[in-house]
């Protein structure tokens, strides 16, 4: 039997006692990055690489007190299950897809009626199953998909929960019904709820407690990065998931060249354009400005750039890009303007941030994965700044 | 003038001639056909024309003066019923499996309204036709064509409620009309039959009852089974060990009746008893399944509590290994005291042995010396043989007695001698030997109470190790139940807090305190963010003076820190460069990037660099 953990990802106390500095990126006591959540704002919660905040998305699901129903072979069982939101700070969580697999046949997809759940609510899902044509052991996986809003991003993450239905048949029927609550949930409790129902001679309804039985909840980060909950779903990275610490490495940029490291914005967010950087005692992560011929900063070409032109950051094991500036960007061959809705950055895509000036000034982007895990993201400016540019 | 209706004369006729008398009058009459009856009306034998519902006048002084000038005709008209009749007759038929089947046929039966002039082809010579002489003309025909032929293809057992087969009846009754009556004009409108009972449905369905009362019976009997076997569990065991020990004090027959008097009242308190039995056992399944559910969902509640990635399976192996090393030693402990006391016997054997082995060789020094005695007596006598030869022979008598009493005197000296000689040895040899069994008693003692006193140290020491080991444990135990405990808190807390407490929370605070800090923010800032920049400085400045408990936090505003804290908030809630440093606090500045960290801070927070190790 697995034992959840209480601090998923390693999140440690000190890290969220050191996390109360603004400006802190470090825990001072354990040296670990500090992820924030990127409604840091309002749950004050950390992340670990697979970027769940365990403040904000907090789901639990239970199979509702009158889930155990007679069957005869052949027959189809109804699971009532319910879904709860057990955020403690207010903040709702949505589900999105909710996905049932009987055995070893295709996983079906169910049809929601309602998608929102607001924390401390609950809302109620009957889900059938197909016919129990054989006696035996019937393993039911129900997965589903819960995102959390914050603003213009959304995090989303898939659950799953397993039971298993043993149906006997000899002359009268018997079921088995098993909840293997096992799993990590979002800082949920285990529960093991065993449900034995026999008929014996003649039929008559099993009584069963009148409590609804709470169904151990994992994430299924294989079942993410297959079915595009998370990571990309083409090109060469193909389920491949950006993780939340994943390394930013920054070349060209001269002498204003941001240490490598993850994100650890207080907003998560990189912010890039012309205006000063934070070490520089502004808003921006890091500041853009184009360069002439002879490597000196071009005051007229860089009134092109927005102050703050782009904002670069991790969202569903993608690296995304909201358009702010003016002017738009090309990435790749697409142009985005500041209407447009976020746009995925792929390995290799380059960043133009002036679309009239294409040359003038690139960022490219590489990144490396390590068994479907993207841990270094590089981003290099082109061209590059020479050493000793004047300013 | 009155309108007479024409109806069959019968209503169990289906057709009637109306004869020429009814038309004969002087005056004209008039007739009516009704809308349910067809009329045919026929003039000089020929058929002229069919009405459905008809209105015609006869007679009358006009057309008597017509057939006097241009002859008369004779008109006829016959009337049949349009109406649909039913005719139900019985049928026997045999099943596929050789059953005889009876079943009544209701057919419903109406004259063509489309093909009237037909009906006159079943008149025959008569000047009527009854409904039963139609029906019966189909009844000949279709019989084997049509019941014998469907009902070949089932069972008996089958023919019951089987719509197919009412269905095929119906259609091949109808189709055999057709092909028999339909020149006829007459039509099947529907039909089905009823079935009797049959042999094969009557014996099912007393094998059905049969079956129901055996189950009944079988209930019954295991109903009375079970209540005979826990009677007899209950009461039996008891009774004969009455019964035994009643036997052994009967003596006569007023002692029988008293055991059987007593038996019955012992038989009554049994069954009493039984039932307090089951009474108990029903109790006791009650309890242990309580017991077990309780177990389950402590244990339960422990992996929760312990959900701090605490593998209890690695803990419960460590200490199996202690118990397994505790063990392994006991044993090698004891295998040591073995070989002890097999050295101890093995010694104790080989001095009782040497023992034994002197008592020997004092024995055969006893024996040798009597030897030498009874050798010295038989030379004695020898010698006194001699010497009485010697009187006998020499006759000098005394002299030599004199001289063998001297030899006798002196040798019994030199004997008496070596005995006590003898006997001083054996002596000394006895002291000896007692003297070294004791000395080797007190060489086993001490050796005993060593290996002893070395096996009680390991003992100790392994006793120690192990309660070492235990305290180990349940301290780590105990720190990572708190530690869950106080993360299962902070999530139930969680729940109901604000997310000011949660920050506090999160930071390490109690939740007195943090709802301390949350009041004075509340208390103090303007808006939402800077009530969380408030916050924040507060819960540093909270964790820097280790506030645990309410009073602490409150001493703390009440010593003046909202002054220090008011002013920041005052500034509009930004923290300062130094983030985590606090002014009058002792802090270090990062080698790489000088940001100024507290003291006790392990890594930069600025960049990560470690401060100190």
């Amino acid at each position: 039997m697995t034992l959840p953990v209480a601090n998923p990802g390693g999140i440690q106390p000190c890290c969220y006692q050191h996390a109360l500095a603004a400006d802190a990126v470090f825990c001072g006591e354990c040296g670990k990055p500090i992820l924030r959540c990127m409604a840091f704002e309002e749950c004050g919660g950390l992340v670990s690489d697979d970027g769940c905040c365990n403040v904000c998305v907090r789901p639990q699901l239970y199979l509702d007190k009158d889930a155990v129903t007679e069957v005869k072979t052949g027959g189809v069982l109804v699971l009532p299950l319910v879904f709860y939101n057990a955020s403690g700070i207010g903040r709702p969580l949505f589900i999105t897809d909710v996905w049932i697999r009987e055995g070893e046949s295709p996983r079906r997809r169910i049809e929601l009626p309602w998608k929102r759940l607001d924390a401390g609510g609950s809302n109620r899902l009957n889900v059938q199953t197909g016919a129990m044509e054989r006696q035996g052991r019937h393993g039911i996986e129900i997965t589903f998909a819960a995102a959390t809003n914050y603003f213009m991003r959304e995090e989303r993450f898939a659950f799953t929960s397993s039971l298993s239905l043993e149906v006997e048949q000899g002359g009268s029927l018997v079921i088995n019904q098993t909840i293997n609550a096992s799993g990590v949930g979002a800082g949920s409790d285990t529960v093991y709820a065993p449900i034995r129902l026999e008929t014996q001679g003649e039929t008559r309804k099993a009584a069963v407690g009148g409590q609804a039985a709470e169904l151990g909840l994992q994430r299924a980060d294989n079942f993410e990065a297959a079915h595009g909950v998370r990571g990309y779903t083409d090109g060469p990275l193909k389920g491949s998931v950006v993780n939340r610490g994943a390394r930013i490495v920054w070349k060209g940029f001269g002498a204003d060249e941001p240490v490598p490291g993850a994100i650890t914005t207080r907003d998560s967010i990189i912010a890039i354009g012309r205006g000063k950087s934070i070490r520089a005692g502004g808003d921006n992560f890091v500041q853009l400005l184009t360069l002439d011929s002879n490597g000196v900063v071009d005051e007229q070409l860089s009134q092109a750039i927005s102050r703050r032109h782009l904002e670069l950051f991790i969202q569903g094991g993608r690296l995304c890009a909201r358009v702010t500036g003016q002017s738009g960007v090309f990435i790749g061959e697409n142009k985005h303007g500041a209407d447009d809705a976020l746009a995925v950055i792929g390995n290799g895509d380059v960043i133009r941030i002036l679309p009239k000036f294409p040359d003038a000034l690139a960022l490219q982007v590489r990144m490396r994965a390590n068994y479907g895990h993207i841990e270094e993201i590089t981003i290099t400016r082109v061209p590059a700044i020479p050493e000793g540019a004047q300013r | 003038m009155k309108t007479e209706q024409l109806i069959v004369s019968e209503p169990q006729l289906l057709a009637e001639f109306i004869g020429p008398a009814t038309f004969k009058g002087f005056f004209e009459k008039r007739f009516e056909v009704p809308p349910d009856y067809l009329g045919l009306l026929m003039r000089n034998g020929q058929f002229v024309e069919a009405y459905k519902g008809a209105h015609f006048s006869v007679g009358g002084l006009f057309h008597q003066i017509k057939g006097v000038i241009g002859g008369s005709t004779s008109i006829s008209l016959m009337i049949a019923d349009l109406k649909t009749f039913q005719n139900i007759y019985e049928v026997t038929a045999r099943t596929k499996d050789k059953v005889d089947v009876i079943g009544t046929v209701v057919l419903d039966l109406q004259v063509n309204p489309e093909k009237p002039q037909n009906v006159l082809g079943m008149m025959e010579q008569r000047r009527s036709l009854s409904k039963s002489d139609a029906a019966g003309r189909i009844r000949s025909h279709a019989w084997e064509r049509v019941f014998e032929a469907a009902l070949s293809r089932v069972n008996a057992n089958e023919i019951r409620g089987n719509k197919g087969l009412q269905d095929l009846i119906q259609a091949d009754l109808m189709k055999e009309c057709e092909r028999i009556a339909g020149d006829l004009g007459l039509m099947v409108r529907a039909s089905s039959v009823n079935w009797a009972i049959n042999e094969v449905e009557k014996q099912e369905a007393t094998r059905a009852a049969a079956i129901r009362e055996t189950d009944r019976l079988e209930f019954q009997f295991e109903t009375l089974k079970r209540d005979l076997e826990r009677e007899h569990e209950t009461t039996v065991i008891k009774l004969n060990n009455t019964v035994d020990i009643e036997k052994l004090n009967l003596n006569n027959e007023d002692d029988l009746k008293r055991l059987v008097l007593s038996n019955e009242i012992e038989f009554n308190d049994a069954r009493e008893t039984g039932a307090r039995i089951a009474e108990m056992k029903v109790l006791e399944h009650e309890i242990n399944t309580l017991k077990t559910e309780r177990l389950a969902k402590f244990e339960g509640e422990l992996q929760t509590a312990t959900h701090d990635g605490v593998d209890l399976k690695v803990v419960h192996e460590r200490k199996r290994t202690l118990e397994r090393n505790t063990e392994t030693l006991d044993r090698s402990h004891q295998l040591a005291l073995r070989a002890l006391e097999r050295d101890y016997d093995r010694e104790t054997r080989e001095l009782a042995r040497s023992e034994r082995g002197d008592d020997r060789e004092f024995d055969r020094e006893g024996r040798r010396l009597d030897r030498v005695e009874q050798r010295g007596n038989r030379l004695e006598d020898r010698e006194d043989q001699k010497v009485v030869r010697r009187e006998d022979r020499d006759y000098d008598h005394e002299t030599r007695e004199k001289e063998l009493r001297t030899r006798d005197k002196e040798r019994d000296f030199g004997l008496d001698g070596r005995k006590k000689e003898v006997d001083v040895v054996d002596k000394e040899e006895y002291a000896r030997l007692a003297r070294q069994r004791e000395t080797d008693k007190v060489t086993l003692d001490n050796l005993k109470g060593l290996a002893g006193l070395e096996a009680e140290q390991e003992r100790e020491r392994l006793t120690r190790r192990i309660r070492e080991a235990d305290a180990a444990h349940d301290r780590d135990m105990d720190q990572r139940k708190l530690e869950a405990q106080r993360e299962a808190d902070r999530l139930v807390l969680g729940a109901k807090m604000s997310p000011e407490q949660i920050l506090a929370v999160n930071a390490g605070l109690s939740p007195a305190v943090a709802k301390i800090l949350e009041e004075q923010v509340k208390a103090q800032a303007i808006d939402k963010n800077a009530q969380m920049d408030l916050m924040r400085q507060m819960v540093e400045q909270a964790n820097r003076s280790r506030v645990s408990s309410e009073e602490q936090a409150r001493a703390m505003f009440n010593s003046g820190m909202t002054g220090a804290v008011g002013v920041a908030a005052g500034a509009g809630g930004k923290a300062g460069a130094g983030g985590a440093a606090a002014p009058g606090e002792a802090n270090v500045e990062c080698p790489k990037c000088t940001r100024v960290n507290p003291a006790k801070a392990k890594f930069c927070v600025g960049c990560g660099e470690q401060l100190r190790r």
